[in-house]
């Protein structure tokens, strides 16, 4: 079951979870190999909400081409998670999750030793070349995400955090 | 192939975006070397075919060369688009200036170029 | 999962407009041609939808701003609502434009306003009397397959791969199916490669043109070329705008010429309903000629 669009915009409010009664405001953005063609859009609007240009690489997240299976793409993007190791590491307290659940770096603290990077299972936050501070996804402050609004082929999709749990489960068939 | 690999179209269609611009930025910050470069609301590599779309309603011209070859294809020679319907066109400009939208963008509709 | 009000419309009753968006009209008027040659010919009430302007790509304006999309986007959408037509749309782009601009003015009253107070400056305005229709969606739920393939008279004995592109996934996933079963009823062999889903690259070409050239189009015309495919079949025209500007860089930049003609699939169909390859002149303005595809379809008559 996937979430509406007037329920995805709606992220300043909690949102009922699909088939409850339950209200969250704890959501993550999840990502379908299957269904990604590996247009980039996500980027290019994420890169042009954050920094007004096309270039996908000033993007906070990232798709690439999976080198081990032929036309499939795979993407990394930050789940602001219940226990974030990037807050946990930052030497500076620059790290913090605010009252929505999104997890932020102040770039009046950072001092951009990247240790958020070495922490991060996936290596999200990466340096801002011209500001020399780290930078990760802010989930567009509250608004619905651009990677989300503009992904071309429904790949991206924006849930619960209990749900989103289940569908990954789903997709990798239960596991 | 490798990411450095230049794409001479590519590298046309920019230029044709930074011909379109007035104040070219790579060449004011040599001239006043203290001034800080920005980016404009527009994309350098977008104001082409952003220009196109404002002067022609869409982002393709239909010309002779295209106009032959529609008649080669059994077609009208000129598509009924805003290419022949000239009042669509109109009401997209004035749309585009009432909303703010050719402001916002920076794009002077009498010199036909962008500001920034 | 498919959003908004599904309308049973019925092909003989519903008059449709058809949405020629930028690239059709100046890069491929044999499939217009085509298109319109089909429609008529599975008794369609089809027409241009006048007065068109640009869809305005979604790639671009919803990342600069998303209500001035959804203002230019509805100017269309008004113009449609003034010729009492249904849009229909064959390039996915302007599809999901027209479609998502109608799904959001619909659920948000708001920017129903924003943008009213926007076209009432030209002296448009929107009540979302009208629908949008993909052009996939109108022949097999409108017309019908059997419709389809009873009007079949010159089954084609050739090989293809095909491209849907990415927007037409979006909204419903049962498109890509549509595509492939109408493609089937015109008797060609579809063959499945790894690349079949991949994007044309269109959407990245402002950003990182080598990607979008050289791995996306590079490798599905590569595969064409190993698999010895008859022709590489697509609907969108903006992909096509993708796929002519990829052939033209590999053979003007690096040297490297394709032969696997990219046709429209409505090119197919018209052949596939006894059409001639002049009666919507194939051969022209076509960055690869389809003289061999048009050869072999000649001598498996």
């Amino acid at each position: 079951m996937t979430t509406a669009i007037s329920t995805q915009k709606k992220l300043k409010e909690p949102i009922i979870v699909p088939g409850t009664k339950e209200k969250v405001t704890d959501l993550v953005v999840i990502h379908d190999p299957g269904k990604c063609t590996g247009c980039g859009q996500c980027m290019i609007g994420c890169a042009y909400k954050h920094y007004r240009t096309f270039d996908k690489r000033f993007a906070l997240l990232y798709v690439n081409e999976d080198p081990n299976k032929k036309g499939m793409y795979v993407n990394a993007n930050c789940s602001h998670c219940v226990f974030p190791m990037c807050l946990a590491s930052c030497p500076k307290e620059a790290i913090y999750k605010d009252e929505k659940g999104i997890v932020r770096i102040s770039p009046l603290i950072c001092i951009g030793c990247g240790t958020c990077n070495q922490a991060c299972p996936i290596g999200i936050p990466r340096l801002d070349e011209e500001r020399k501070v780290y930078v990760k996804c802010d989930f567009c402050d509250g608004d619905w995400p651009m990677c989300v609004q503009m992904c071309s082929a429904n790949a991206l999709r924006l849930l619960p955090r209990k749900e989103a749990y289940e569908y990954v489960k789903n997709l990798r068939g239960g596991k | 192939m490798s990411n450095q690999e230049k794409i001479k179209s590519w590298e046309k269609l920019l230029d044709a975006g930074i011909k379109v611009t007035e104040h070219n930025q790579a060449e004011d910050v040599k001239k006043y070397p203290l001034r800080k470069e920005f980016r404009p609301v527009a994309p350098d590599i977008a104001k082409a075919s952003l220009k196109r779309d404002f002067e022609v309603g869409l982002v393709y011209y239909v010309g002779d060369d295209v106009e032959q070859d529609r008649a080669l294809c059994g077609l009208d020679r000129k598509p009924p688009t805003a290419h022949v319907f000239k009042e669509a066109l109109e009401k997209k400009r004035k749309i585009l200036e009432e909303a703010g939208i050719m402001g916002t963008l920076g794009f002077e509709k009498d010199k036909g170029k962008f500001k920034y | 999962m498919r959003m908004g009000t599904k309308t049973n419309t019925k092909s003989s009753s519903t008059k449709y407009g058809y949405f020629l968006g930028c690239v059709m009209p100046a890069k491929m008027p044999w499939a217009e041609k085509a298109t319109f040659l089909v429609s008529k010919h599975l008794g369609l009430d089809f027409d241009y939808l006048k007065e068109s302007l640009c869809c305005v790509r979604p790639g671009v304006w919803k990342a600069i701003n998303p209500d001035w999309w959804l203002t230019l986007t509805s100017q269309n959408l008004a113009n449609a609502e003034k010729q009492n037509v249904v849009i229909v749309d064959s390039c996915n782009g302007c599809y999901i434009s027209h479609y998502e601009c109608l799904q959001e003015l619909k659920e948000d009253p708001e920017k129903l306003e924003m943008v009213n107070r926007n076209l009432e400056k030209a002296g448009m305005k929107l009540a979302l009397k009208t629908d949008v229709k993909h052009f996939l969606q109108v022949l097999y739920e409108d017309v019908g397959i059997a419709r389809i393939k009873k009007a079949v008279v010159n089954p084609l004995n050739i090989r293809i791969m095909r491209h849907i592109g990415c927007h037409a996934r979006k909204h419903d996933e049962r498109f890509p199916n549509y595509f492939d079963e109408i493609l089937k009823a015109t008797g060609v062999e579809i063959v499945d490669t790894p690349y079949d889903k991949t994007c044309c690259g269109l959407l990245l070409y402002f950003s990182d043109p080598n990607s979008s050239i050289f791995h996306r189009i590079g490798a599905k015309m590569q595969t064409a070329k190993e698999l010895n495919i008859d022709a590489y079949a697509l609907i969108c025209s903006g992909c096509y705008d993708q796929f002519e500007r990829a052939v033209k860089i590999y053979k003007e930049e690096k040297g490297i010429v394709f032969e696997t003609p990219i046709v429209h699939f409505s090119e197919l169909l018209a052949l596939a309903f006894g059409y001639k390859p002049e009666d919507f002149g194939m051969m022209y303005c076509r960055p690869i000629p389809p003289t061999k595809l048009i050869q072999k379809l000649k001598e498996g008559k």
